[in-house]
């Protein structure tokens, strides 16, 4: 077996917290290897989003941080915007509204790939055009508001893979987008990573939509790594009773409705 | 049955100026809803689902059509009609926390709508606040807490024991569950549903997860461009939808099996 992109060690994330201390992660073991589509599912508090800023080094600093996290695929600490690409669920937030688009999309490109201004330019025109913004050369040139928020989620994708990141995380990154959206982006990001031979970390609280895009299933609660494993075994036969409840009470097409088939 | 609904909306339209001209809000919609039925509304962003909610609560004045509440021309009220019959409809928001005063306490949230609509006398008030906390699974005592001080699931509940303080006859929920955890969220809709069948309420539910919408609702009304573009019974249109927009719906839902 080749070397894990990370290895995670013993990972605890504490925040100071009103004079108290809050736990956000605690004890974490895992190994993301290098080219798998890693789904962290979990629900408000359970961690996976702590997860997910530790690996990309993007905690706040007052973050007290334990357990080692080694990257021996990769050979040397990670840098953000470089190695680690990250998405984040509101594209409004990573996107400067007042900058053009083309400057933005370029700019992990000038920074991290060392290229020109026109290069960079050029780089920026071919990604808009890979992540479907229609008319990319116009694109270039247009802000922010100018689209929609799936287009900005895509937009927001073509930046953080500027500079052939080996890793990207999507940090619910679908969640604020209509279905439809939703599984447009999710079917993008797959294919991204497909042509790329990225590694994903796909952070979402939908265990469908995690079910349809990943290789690998962990379940974070209460700051803990519940289980983890091949996403169909997870689903299928699930080892933690918290597993089972989540799968439970998930709604789908086939549970009991509430209310009966005709109006009263 | 047209002359039993609850709520009859005829060709609502709306639209906007925007810079690049006019943007279609709603236009032509129509549909009945009756008493203790659950009217679904899915579609894509910027659909129109908001613009509709917007214009049956009267916070949004349609460019023309009709809105019939109860037999009752909803939209040719007087503001002093309106005022005295704004408690009918009622609506619950995606987000408890963004929908209180994060200082009150929830009894105060619960006071404000019996005391503005004059449910109650005020001597009545505090046994009212317990009825309704009661009516929606929480303990009476909880009405001392301040909204910051419970669960998500909690404020949800009593931002429906507020919207029942006006003894609606509608209650608009927009994307009411969303935003909860999947544990709690069933819990939620299992309260609207039981809620429902005991005292009649109609539900406006609408929502981006149609697998959600399925459980809850009786028929359900499929938006796009601001038109209903497919309305039927919510088996059936999950089942088998007819439109373009339904098909991309049901096909996007994502599937856990």
């Amino acid at each position: 077996m080749s070397a894990p992109l990370a290895a995670v060690r013993g990972l605890s994330v504490t925040y100071r917290a009103y004079g108290g201390r809050h736990i956000a992660l605690q004890g974490i073991d895992l190994d993301l290897k290098a080219g798998e589509k890693l789904a962290i599912i979990g629900e408000s508090g359970s961690g996976k989003s702590t997860f997910a800023l530790a690996l990309a080094g993007l905690l706040p600093f007052e973050a007290i941080v334990g357990g080692t996290v080694d990257w021996p695929a990769l050979g040397h600490r990670p840098q953000a915007g470089k190695d680690i690409g990250v998405v984040f669920q509101d594209p409004g937030s990573s996107l400067n509204p007042v900058l053009r688009i083309g400057e933005q999309v370029a700019e992990g490109a000038r920074r991290h790939l060392g290229l020109g201004r026109h290069a960079a330019r050029e780089r920026a025109r071919d990604l808009l055009a890979r992540v479907r913004i229609p008319d990319p050369d116009a694109a270039l040139n247009a802000y922010p508001h100018q689209f929609s928020g799936g287009q900005r989620q895509r937009i927001a994708i073509a930046g953080a893979i500027a500079a052939r990141p080996s890793l990207l995380i999507a940090d619910e990154a679908t969640s604020a987008l209509d279905t439809v959206v939703q599984a447009e982006i999710a079917a993008l990001l797959d294919e991204l990573v497909r042509e790329d031979a990225m590694t994903l970390l796909f952070v979402t609280h939908d265990i469908a939509l995690a079910a349809t895009l990943s290789d690998r299933l962990a379940v974070f609660h209460d700051a803990r790594l519940v289980e983890i494993g091949a996403t169909a075994d997870v689903i299928r036969t699930p080892r933690e009773d918290y597993t089972r409840a989540l799968i439970a009470t998930h709604i789908d097409f086939t549970s009991p409705r509430l209310v009966g088939e005709v109006t009263p | 049955m047209t002359n039993a609904a609850l709520l009859a909306v005829r060709n609502l339209a709306k639209t906007y100026q925007s810079r690049g001209g006019r943007v279609t809000g709603v236009a032509d919609v129509s549909f009945d809803l009756h008493r203790g039925e659950t009217l679904g509304l899915v579609g894509p962003s910027g659909s129109g689902k908001s613009t509709l909610a917007r214009v049956l609560m009267r916070l949004t004045e349609p460019d023309s059509g009709t809105v019939h509440l109860d037999g009752e021309d909803w939209l040719a009220l007087s503001a002093g009609a309106l005022r005295a019959r704004r408690g009918t409809i009622q609506m619950v928001f995606q987000d408890p926390l963004a929908a209180f005063n994060p200082r009150a306490t929830i009894g105060g949230a619960l006071a404000d709508p019996l005391r503005i609509h004059a449910v109650v006398p005020r001597t009545e008030r505090p046994r009212r606040i317990g009825e309704l906390l009661e009516r929606v699974g929480l303990p009476a005592a909880l009405a001392k807490r301040r909204i910051h001080e419970v669960s998500g699931g909690q404020r949800q509940r009593v931002a429906i024991a507020r919207a029942l303080a006006t003894n609606p006859r509608l209650i608009v929920l927009d994307e009411a569950v969303s935003a909860l955890d999947v544990s709690v969220r069933g819990k939620i809709l299992m309260l609207l549903a039981e809620l429902q069948a005991r005292e009649g309420l109609a539900y406006i539910f609408v929502g981006h997860d149609l697998a959600v919408v399925r459980v809850i609702s009786h028929r359900v009304a499929v938006m796009d461009k601001g038109r209903i573009v497919e309305t039927g019974p919510v088996t059936d249109v999950v089942a088998d939808p007819q439109s373009e927009t339904g098909k991309a719906l049901v096909a996007a839902t994502p599937r856990l099996f």
